[in-house]
């Protein structure tokens, strides 16, 4: 394995840290929009019902 | 002026018997649905079903540009987790090849793969006619860049050509600087194979010149700088990244685009990866 072990996993762990944090960007960013496609749909104001649809279908489109 | 192959590609999953386990349509399934719509008036409820379905019927297209040899084939399979095996007698061809995918984490994606510009000034003339018919009704315009290129003059003058094929493409325009990995290797910096990672000093170097392209290229009238990032396709490396930009320029259609590349894990030695998942719990 050689001596850059230490150095191999902190990068593989921050590199899976960010492209966490990449994904749950990608999501928000995603519900956002649906949200406003939804209202857009329904011809209501944001509401807790819209923004929870927003949330599951925004969900579906990505999960793994 | 667009080839259009199979209208509809099945794909397969990654299986032991490599079974083709998807179907061909997007469709949110019932229980699903029973989950968005419930609470909801009836009435209000099957509208937003039927409006929905509508929508998820149109998928979003991304049109991919770059000079020959920068990977967008790859690019494509990596990032959308598809399987595109572009054949022998199209690749080359004067046209755009439109092909409409299944993505495994939901949802359709149209991808088309335009002719690459900068092989000749007179092929170049006929491509901007196909680019200026074709990108209007695109929702992403994705250039694709070479980041171990040593020069970007070529490409900033073809940026600059496509952003004058339509209005506002500059919204829709992302850059990525691919092969990444390849940074560095003149001098003695090689990717590491055992984490599929650059070390610090790669790291540090890849760091270094992508941010000297992205100030270079976001001069460009209309680019900016967050529309640019890097990645390297063979080693699936910050595909979400890309996959963030493309889904921030893609207007009102981004929620469609499933958030699913290939994993860069898959490719890390199986040490490494059980010694960090290991270190990742200490710490939780």
């Amino acid at each position: 394995m050689g001596n850059y072990d230490d150095e191999r996993i902190d990068e593989f762990i921050n590199q899976h840290k960010k492209d966490e944090e990449t994904r749950r960007n990608i999501n928000s960013q995603k519900w956002d929009e649906l949200k406003e496609l939804l209202k857009s749909l329904l011809g209501v104001a944001v509401s807790a019902a819209v923004t929870a649809i927003a949330k599951v279908i925004a969900d579906y489109f990505s999960k793994k | 002026m667009i080839q259009e192959r199979n209208n509809m590609k099945m794909h397969k999953e990654r299986s032991s018997d490599d079974q083709i386990v998807k179907s061909e349509e997007t469709r949110i399934d019932e229980n699903e649905w029973k989950r968005i719509l419930e609470g909801l008036p009836k009435d209000q409820a099957e509208r937003l079903r039927k409006a929905i379905e509508d929508e998820m019927a149109i998928p979003p297209k991304v049109a991919v540009i770059g000079k020959s040899g920068v990977g967008k084939t790859t690019t494509i399979n990596s990032l959308f987790d598809v399987e595109w095996h572009t054949s022998e007698n199209i690749t080359g061809t004067m046209d755009a090849q439109k092909e409409t995918f299944q993505l495994k984490g939901g949802g359709k994606l149209t991808v088309i793969d335009m002719p690459g510009l900068g092989d000749s000034i007179t092929n170049d003339a006929k491509f901007m006619e196909i680019y200026q018919s074709v990108l209007p009704d695109v929702d992403v315009i994705f250039y694709i860049i070479q980041a171990d290129d040593r020069g970007l003059g070529e490409d900033e003058r073809i940026i600059k050509e496509v952003l004058k094929c339509g209005k506002d493409f500059d919204k829709k325009f992302v850059i990525g600087i691919n092969k990444v990995d390849l940074l560095g290797e003149n001098e003695g910096l090689e990717w590491d194979d055992l984490s599929n990672l650059p070390l610090k000093k790669q790291k540090a170097l890849i760091e270094r010149k992508c941010a000297d392209i992205s100030k270079h290229l976001s001069n460009i009238k209309g680019i900016k700088k967050d529309a640019i990032t890097y990645y390297s396709a063979i080693k699936r490396y910050n595909l979400y990244h890309v996959l963030y930009a493309i889904v921030t320029h893609s207007g009102i259609l981004g929620w469609k685009i499933a958030v699913q590349p290939k994993d860069w894990k898959d490719l890390v030695d199986p040490r490494i990866k059980k010694l960090a998942e290991e270190k990742m719990q200490r710490k939780d």
